[in-house]
């Protein structure tokens, strides 16, 4: 007789989901599926909105990545303007776009995942997160909890406030940047680069601990998707091209982000409210690929930054197509952000006042693209001769990785989990796969409500055999 | 308390969702503290909700009170109390944590026991608008009152 498994909530991710494994005559997994089980619905009910209002509104989405649905909206909202942002607003966007991605990946990393690696992946769930870690390990929760308030600190100074700043307008940014600010933002990184040189000295060494989970965790061939710099090869998380490699990391399109759709195309599946994105040249379920830092960095030459470009000179020694070495590509990516941000705010033209353009609508359509901490992000908008939205289409960083998320479930499923039987350390390692991708669904499928997990194991006739339920 | 605590700011946290009604108590008496304290001396927040990462400043400060709503049946309703440091962590990782879970991050991450005061009133009602109902104006002027005699206390 055939079993499923459904585990449900999945925990320690940020939004609600389930997982179902299914199981065949003999008892070993025949399918696994990652559901996502909430819905909200944004781009329906923007419309008939001012287009302005859309960096705003979406920036509601969610409280991790509100900067990077505020940088993709408001790029949208230009092109539709047809006007060009002066370089020095593009230059403060990008400031608090990299401090956002280093309190989502600290929050990621300290909270979220590293529990496992300290705590060990069979230890007590009920000590399983980040206040058993502060039980053990209080310096390292002590630098996750630091170095995610320097990253809110830098949003905090340059846009006002932590969550929800209403600083990213469509033409630039609201104000320009002070001298007092410029000070307070250099003085906060010194501390910053530790903790991030720190932490990646220590989870190296921790690596050598978990050579299954690499080899087990998301390890499978796919291609990468992500921004790259305009002109030269380098990370980019604001604007740029599009670019997607192959599993041995060939370049296979090279595209400008009105032309999306002529290569990522979307699905439906009636088990989830997750869109299921593929790569169009490859069809629908065979073109799966992955965004975020472990795309990030397979694509790109270079980061940009000296220290950054050390470890990823280290990195490219790894295996690339493993889901597990999303973690230690999260670290990475911090530490260029923080010697980014350097770079930034001690350029010459960072104090320069003019940091605004303004225009009306004059075009039909607009695509705008950031690098959120989780991926690739897509906001497609379309206006009537008023300005007024007639229609959006929002591709979102944990979207682009559903089909990737349930190959690695799947993947990880078969490998630990053994017949019928529930084990503590068998759920946690199938849900740690999803955590590596670190997924936002309340930003995915707008969902309305707190991070959740089901595990359901279901029989061949479709019979529920076992369930566990967390959140 | 020793010497070296005496110089250190009392902290006070009004949070709450200023968009839901009564919610916003917090930040409210918040507001109407700031006129009436020493910035230097009384550092204050008005977060929507409590976070680990508060967990430094607590720890950085003497003492720290807490202002929120609660649900009840009479609004306006008061009550204080002591935040004391849970025996137990939390089970699980949310987006906010309660007062104990507050004192017991600061504990276990600062090795400090904070003295952490917990003022809460009753609401009438958390629905999707601006503004306190009348009940909860009313309790915002005397917490207010209770605030500042704990202050010049000192404790």
């Amino acid at each position: 007789m055939t079993e499923r498994i459904v585990i449900d909530p999945v925990t320690r991710i940020e939004g609600h989901s389930k997982i179902t494994i299914q199981l065949d005559d003999t008892g070993n997994v025949a399918d696994a599926r990652f559901h996502v089980t909430q819905y909200r619905g944004f781009e329906r009910f923007c419309v008939g909105r001012p287009f302005y209002e859309m960096p705003g509104l979406m920036g509601r989405i969610c409280g991790i990545c509100t900067i990077s649905h505020m940088m993709a909206s408001a790029q949208a909202c230009e092109a539709i303007m047809s006007v060009r942002v002066m370089g020095t607003a593009q230059k403060l966007r990008k400031i608090v776009n990299y401090a956002s991605l280093v309190q989502s990946h600290a929050l990621a990393f300290f909270h979220l995942s590293s529990p496992d690696f300290l705590l060990g992946m069979e230890s007590d769930p009920a000590q399983r997160n980040i206040f058993g870690l502060m039980g053990q390990n209080p310096e390292i929760a002590r630098d996750g909890i630091r170095l995610r308030g320097i990253g809110q600190q830098i949003i905090q100074i340059m846009a006002g406030k932590k969550v929800h700043p209403d600083w990213i307008v469509v033409g630039g940014v609201s104000r320009p940047m002070s001298t007092e600010a410029q000070t307070e933002i250099l003085a906060l990184l010194p501390e910053a680069h530790e903790i991030i040189l720190r932490t990646l000295g220590w989870f190296k060494r921790t690596l050598d601990s978990y050579r299954e989970e690499v080899s087990t965790f998301g390890n499978f061939p796919s291609k990468f998707l992500s921004l790259v710099n305009e002109h030269e090869d380098v990370l980019e998380i604001y604007r740029g091209r599009l670019r997607i490699v192959d599993d041995h990391l060939k370049t296979v399109a090279d595209f400008h982000r009105d032309e999306y759709q002529d290569f990522i195309g979307e699905a439906v599946e009636p088990w989830s409210y997750l869109k299921f994105p593929y790569y169009k040249p490859e069809g629908y379920p065979n073109g799966i690929y992955r965004v975020g830092p472990l795309a990030r960095l397979n694509i790109i030459g270079s980061t940009g930054t000296p220290m950054a470009d050390q470890e990823l000179a280290e990195f490219r020694e790894r295996n690339p197509l493993s889901s597990f070495n999303y973690h230690l590509a999260r670290l990475i990516e911090c530490l260029n952000a923080i010697e980014s941000i350097e770079q930034l705010v001690t350029d010459p033209d960072i104090l320069n006042p003019r940091v605004r353009a303004h225009a009306t609508a004059n075009v039909e359509s607009g695509v705008g693209v950031s690098e959120a901490p989780r991926g690739t992000l897509i906001h497609h908008y379309e206006v009537d001769q008023d300005g007024l939205m007639t229609g959006a289409n929002l591709v979102v960083s944990t979207t682009h990785n559903n089909l990737a998320m349930n190959r690695g479930v799947l993947q990880t499923a078969r490998r630990y989990v053994d017949g019928a039987k529930l084990s503590e350390g068998m759920l946690n390692r199938v849900e740690a796969v999803i955590r590596a991708f670190d997924p936002c669904l309340s930003c995915s499928t707008h969902a309305y409500d707190q991070l959740a997990l089901h595990f359901e194991m279901l029989g061949a006739d479709g019979e529920l055999l076992d369930e566990v339920k967390r959140g | 308390m020793t010497e070296t605590d005496l110089h250190k700011p009392v902290l006070v946290i009004g949070y709450g969702n200023s968009l839901r009604g009564d919610d916003g108590l917090g930040p409210h008496v918040a507001s109407l503290l700031s006129q009436q304290v020493d910035p230097a001396a009384v550092h204050i927040l008005t977060p929507q909700q409590l976070t680990p990462d508060l967990a430094e400043r607590v720890a950085a400060s003497r003492m720290t009170i807490l202002i929120d709503a609660r649900v009840g049946n009479v609004a306006g309703r008061i009550h204080h109390s002591l935040v004391s440091i849970p025996d137990r962590a939390a089970p699980t990782f949310q987006h906010h944590i309660t007062p104990e879970s507050l004192a017991g991050v600061t504990h276990a991450l600062y090795r400090v026991s904070p003295l952490m005061h917990l003022f809460t009133a009753e609401a009438g009602s958390f629905e999707i608008r601006e503004g306190l109902s009348p009940e909860l104006l009313a309790a915002a002027e005397d917490l207010v009152g209770q605030v500042m005699n704990l202050l010049s206390n000192g404790s």
